[in-house]
């Protein structure tokens, strides 16, 4: 695929992001019911998280500052793991199967 | 299952959940930098999307005033190969960690280590020796299914074991009841992470079988062309 499809592609999935952080179930998740019945609580945060409980700080409308969380988070996954896979592909030696390149010095 | 901060009140059982998972995130790394073509990480990048807004959907479950999520681990085992998937997973649970607080940084490694590491490594383990009893289309998507469900109900269980190590929460719950609790929440949570996983899998297989190993439909008809570049 082009480059432009790609980031098309990463854009449309932003937006799928954003929309399903909207119409999810505000209801807690296992964990947070167990806590619940159990008596169990959280302590204090120990990082300041950017966007914390997946809402942008500065958005007034709630809704919006869900959707560009949201949104943000997904740009920001896809952009991680494709460096951190180019990264660990980059270590990998050379090896004589490599389409025809033997010997051969560094990629360009 | 996100363990928020200060919830595992016993930092020896949070640290050494860091020590593990650096550890087989580690090797994962170092296995994966022998394998890892360039070609294969944009599947990576689709993977780590698929799984962070399958996270995003929390869907109201049949018990009451319970919802759950997809974790995604085994699909991503199932297109990835476990390790790689490991690596995805971390990114994904680190990412919602360090940017909304989803899950605290304290207990980012015993996240890692009960829906990355163990949701990949086990479920793909069972998905894979599922596999070999029955073959075919349908017996690769059955194994996955059930795959899937073990992760989710292991990741609970893992939960409830670090919970049950810190003295205090014993104390005061018990082991009975975190277990039961965690565990019986989480087996139709489970259920749902089955139904994504052979749904998405089914999808893929319809176009891309040979990502799942699985050999082309009989090229009579019009198909053929798609998968043989390799």
């Amino acid at each position: 695929m082009r480059p432009l499809g790609w980031i098309a592609l990463v854009v449309v999935a932003a937006a799928v992001a954003g929309v399903l952080a909207l119409i999810a179930s505000p209801l807690p998740d296992g964990l947070d019911t167990t806590m619940e019945r159990l008596g169990l609580h959280a302590g204090e945060s120990a990082a300041k998280a950017p966007m914390p409980d997946y809402a942008t700080p500065g958005v007034r409308s709630p809704r919006a500052a869900t959707f560009v969380a949201a949104a943000t988070g997904l740009v920001v996954v896809v952009l991680i793991t494709l460096v951190i896979g180019r990264l660990i592909a980059r270590l990998r030696p050379p090896t004589p199967t490599d389409d025809g390149k033997r010997g051969g010095g560094s990629a360009p | 299952m996100h363990i928020p901060d200060g919830l595992i009140s016993d930092p020896r059982v949070w640290i050494g959940a860091d020590v593990v998972t650096v550890g087989v995130v580690g090797y994962a790394i170092r296995r994966e930098s022998r394998d890892l073509k360039p070609e294969r990480v944009p599947l990576m990048g689709l993977m780590a999307a698929f799984v962070f807004a399958g996270q995003l959907l929390n869907v109201p479950m049949g018990v009451p005033g319970v919802s759950g999520h997809l974790l995604g681990a085994v699909l991503a085992a199932t297109l990835l190969g476990p390790w790689r998937a490991t690596i995805v997973m971390a990114v994904v649970i680190a990412v919602q960690c360090l940017l909304y607080n989803d899950g605290g940084l304290t207990a980012l490694g015993a996240n890692i280590l009960n829906m990355g590491i163990a949701g990949t490594l086990a479920g793909f383990g069972v998905y894979s020796g599922l596999r070999r009893l029955v073959a075919g289309r349908a017996g690769t998507l059955v194994a996955a299914g059930v795959g899937a469900w073990f992760s989710v109900v292991l990741g609970a269980a893992l939960v409830a074991g670090q919970l049950a190590l810190c003295s205090d929460i014993l104390s005061r719950v018990g082991v009975g009841r975190l277990f039961a609790l965690l565990v019986g929440l989480h087996i139709p949570i489970g259920l749902l992470e089955a139904l994504i996983t052979v749904g998405a899998l089914a999808v893929v297989t319809q176009s891309r079988p040979d990502l799942l190993g699985l050999r082309p439909k009989p090229a009579a008809s019009e198909a053929g062309e798609g998968a043989t570049a390799s």
